[in-house]
């Protein structure tokens, strides 16, 4: 099952290593990520990042919910990590399993704006409603940098 | 991107730079960009050097490394030598793509900060300030000392090894690190050495002083009797199951204050 | 104790000092157990000092900041802290109570800094950059490390000005409330270390935690020699656990990118 989806620009680092995979006590981080899935170089570092006890898997967006939709995944309990909200959307909308999206580190591009002043939570008119549409579905999008942060609920900001 | 015949080689001397300019990376920290004013200032001599004659190019070499950038300091050189070596590459051709300089610092500063963060703050930093607290609680000024000194000592040397590291084998070193499961193994090391003295401070730095008596024995004495500091231990267990429960770390801080309250009203504690 | 201005003007500079950490190497010299050195210096009460910044110290050693969350500011919780526990005569009860609150003010000021000043920065080096003037961009990152003058002003002042009125919420505290903190403070680093623990624990090096407390509790050894037998067991266990050919095919194995 899914514990997460996380939509972090730096996909695994420190706080994902180490908080993140013993909250949620997942032991499969999942990686979904186009450029990363076809370049050996970040394959071989996001690899030497992961959580030890942990399967990690790098696979592109399409494959990702290819994989989803086989059952191959259901025996783990899994953290999916995202680059963007692109990303996470095109997933989440496939994938019913996916329950929770988590805003950590959004990038800022030029038409986002920071989420009600959060300068690590940068979203675009399109990146709410697309979050929106999200939570009409029941799923439940929250802005949270670490566990130990209070969890603050995405609300429609626009 | 040079068309001129005279190569730009990076030098000892400019390796020796970056170790000594990423000293102040952290300095700028920023909401927007988190370190990347750091991270710019650290190539600065650098990028005069390769781009110093030509201000357009210049500007693109600024504008790519003021991007966002966050990686653990301690081992940042790493990363420092290897886009060096990206960006001499650039200097010295005509057709070098520089997206590859912006995506292979993205791709590569989350998870090198991850091995960092897990090394530097997961075990070194609690080695030394453990040690650091149990001759400081004695009164002995060594231990802060002591501290400074357990920490430092492994930062400098990584910053310093690691620039040529990154800079002459780059991704090459990352690839023979996996294969040879020298990480794993340095995780391994690391955690024996980090659990053991917590394992100490376990026994030596909590202090649950319970005054419970039935028929003139204290309670603490018969638990202590079995296995000398096992109150220590055991409240560290109930602790740790409530950590692990995923309870939030302040409302266990809270109830650890009400508890202390509660039981020192009582005269139990 | 009557805080004097050169006292306060002293506590300023260490505030500084511990802020620079940030120019130096990220040498970790402004958490509690360092800076703690430096305001009983300052206070001159060096052995008190020490053993309130080590109490903090333990209180606080989980708290970790990785990557981009800011936690409380224990820094400046730390140094006030210390500095007031001392001139109250409060001890260990004062400095516990004092800390957190502390950290949590400083921590909204530092982000007043963080979004105005340092932002104030980074826009001025995009200019910079736009123009090709790599020497603007360097001067605005070490422009950056000014934010910390008017904090350590602050913190010279709060510990000028704060110590009567620090005196009087203490001293309104009810004793049983007092009592009860100090009791806890004995307790609260059970907190840090399982927090800790949590991160490096696994079935293989569980027995290691009960190692380290097997001995100090049996042999009486002190956490500096557990460090150091920790060293060797862990030299000797990583020596010993070089891969052999079988395991690591299997490792392969396992290291393929399928579900």
């Amino acid at each position: 099952m899914v514990k997460m989806l996380r939509v972090d620009r730096r996909l695994i680092h420190g706080q994902i290593a180490f908080s993140w995979t013993a909250y949620l006590n997942v032991d499969c981080i999942l990686v979904a990520n186009d450029d990363a899935a076809g370049d050996d170089i970040r394959m071989t570092t996001l690899r030497l990042a992961k959580p030890k006890n942990t399967k990690l898997i790098i696979k592109s967006i399409d494959d990702s919910i290819a994989a989803f939709k086989s059952g191959k995944t259901d025996k783990y309990k899994i953290m999916i990590v995202v680059e963007n909200v692109d990303d996470a959307y095109r997933l989440a909308k496939e994938v019913d399993d996916i329950q929770v999206i988590n805003l950590g580190n959004v990038k800022a591009r030029d038409d986002s704006k920071p989420y009600k002043g959060d300068q690590s939570v940068n979203l675009t008119k399109e990146d709410q409603i697309r979050l929106n549409e999200l939570m009409t579905l029941g799923k439940s999008v929250e802005i949270r940098m670490v566990p130990n942060d209070g969890i603050k609920r995405f609300k429609m900001d626009i | 991107m040079s068309s001129s015949a005279v190569e730009k080689k990076v030098t000892k001397a400019d390796l020796k730079q970056i170790f000594w300019r990423s000293i102040p990376y952290n300095a700028s920290f920023n909401y927007e960009r988190q370190l990347n004013m750091g991270w710019a200032y650290t190539l600065v001599p650098i990028l005069k050097k390769f781009y110093g004659d030509d201000n357009e190019e210049m500007t693109k070499a600024l504008t790519r490394h003021l991007e966002y950038n966050n990686i653990t300091p301690f081992i940042s050189t790493f990363l420092f030598g290897l886009i060096v070596a990206m960006e001499e590459k650039n200097a010295n051709s005509e057709d070098f793509d520089t997206k590859s300089i912006s995506s292979t610092k993205a791709g590569l500063m989350g998870s090198l900060s991850a091995i960092g963060d897990s090394i530097f703050f997961g075990t070194i930093r609690v080695i030394a300030a453990s040690v650091g607290c149990s001759l400081a609680l004695q009164g002995n000024p060594l231990g802060p000392i002591l501290y400074l000194l357990i920490f430092n000592v492994p930062n400098l040397i990584a910053r310093w090894i690691l620039v040529s590291k990154g800079y002459n084998l780059g991704v090459e070193f990352l690839t023979s690190v996996e294969k040879s499961g020298a990480m794993d193994r340095l995780f391994f090391g690391t955690s024996i050495l980090g659990l053991m003295v917590i394992g100490g401070m376990i026994g030596l730095n909590i202090s649950v002083p319970l005054q419970l008596t039935f028929f003139d024995t204290n309670l603490i004495d018969v638990i202590n009797g079995i296995v000398p500091n096992l109150l220590n231990l055991l409240f560290f267990g109930s602790i740790y199951w409530l950590v692990k429960k995923n309870v939030n770390v302040v409302w266990i801080m809270l109830g650890i204050i009400v508890l202390g309250i509660l039981g020192s009203l009582i005269g139990i504690l | 104790m009557e805080v004097t201005v050169m006292q306060a003007v002293g506590i300023g500079l260490v505030a500084l000092f511990a802020y620079m950490v940030d120019f130096c190497a990220y040498a970790q010299w402004d958490r509690p157990i360092f800076t703690c050195l430096l305001v009983g210096l300052v206070l001159g009460d060096v052995p008190q000092a020490l053993v309130l910044g080590a109490n903090l110290e333990l209180l606080y050693m989980g708290t970790m900041s990785i990557g981009a969350a800011l936690p409380p500011d224990i820094y400046t919780g730390g140094i006030l802290g210390v500095a007031f526990a001392i001139a109250t005569g409060t001890g260990i009860e004062g400095a516990v109570t004092l800390c957190l609150p502390i950290a949590s003010l400083a921590l909204v000021v530092k982000q007043f800094f963080y979004t105005f000043f340092r932002g104030y920065c980074t826009h001025r080096a995009d200019y910079y950059a736009s123009i090709g003037n790599a020497d603007g961009v360097a001067k605005m990152h070490i422009l950056s490390l000014l934010m910390w003058v008017p904090m350590a002003i602050l913190v010279g002042f709060a510990f000028y000005a704060g110590s009567a009125a620090v005196q009087t919420i203490l001293d309104s505290i009810p004793e049983f409330i007092m009592n009860g903190i100090s009791v806890a403070s004995g307790m609260i680093p059970a907190l840090g270390f399982a927090m800790l623990a949590k991160l490096t624990v696994t079935q293989k090096t569980l027995p290691f935690l009960f190692l380290g407390f097997a001995f100090v509790s049996y042999l009486g050894v002190d956490v500096t020699g557990v460090a150091i037998f920790g060293l060797i067991i862990a030299v000797l266990a990583v020596y010993f656990s070089k891969p052999n050919p079988a395991a690591a095919t299997a490792e392969v194995e396992d290291d393929d990118n399928e579900f």
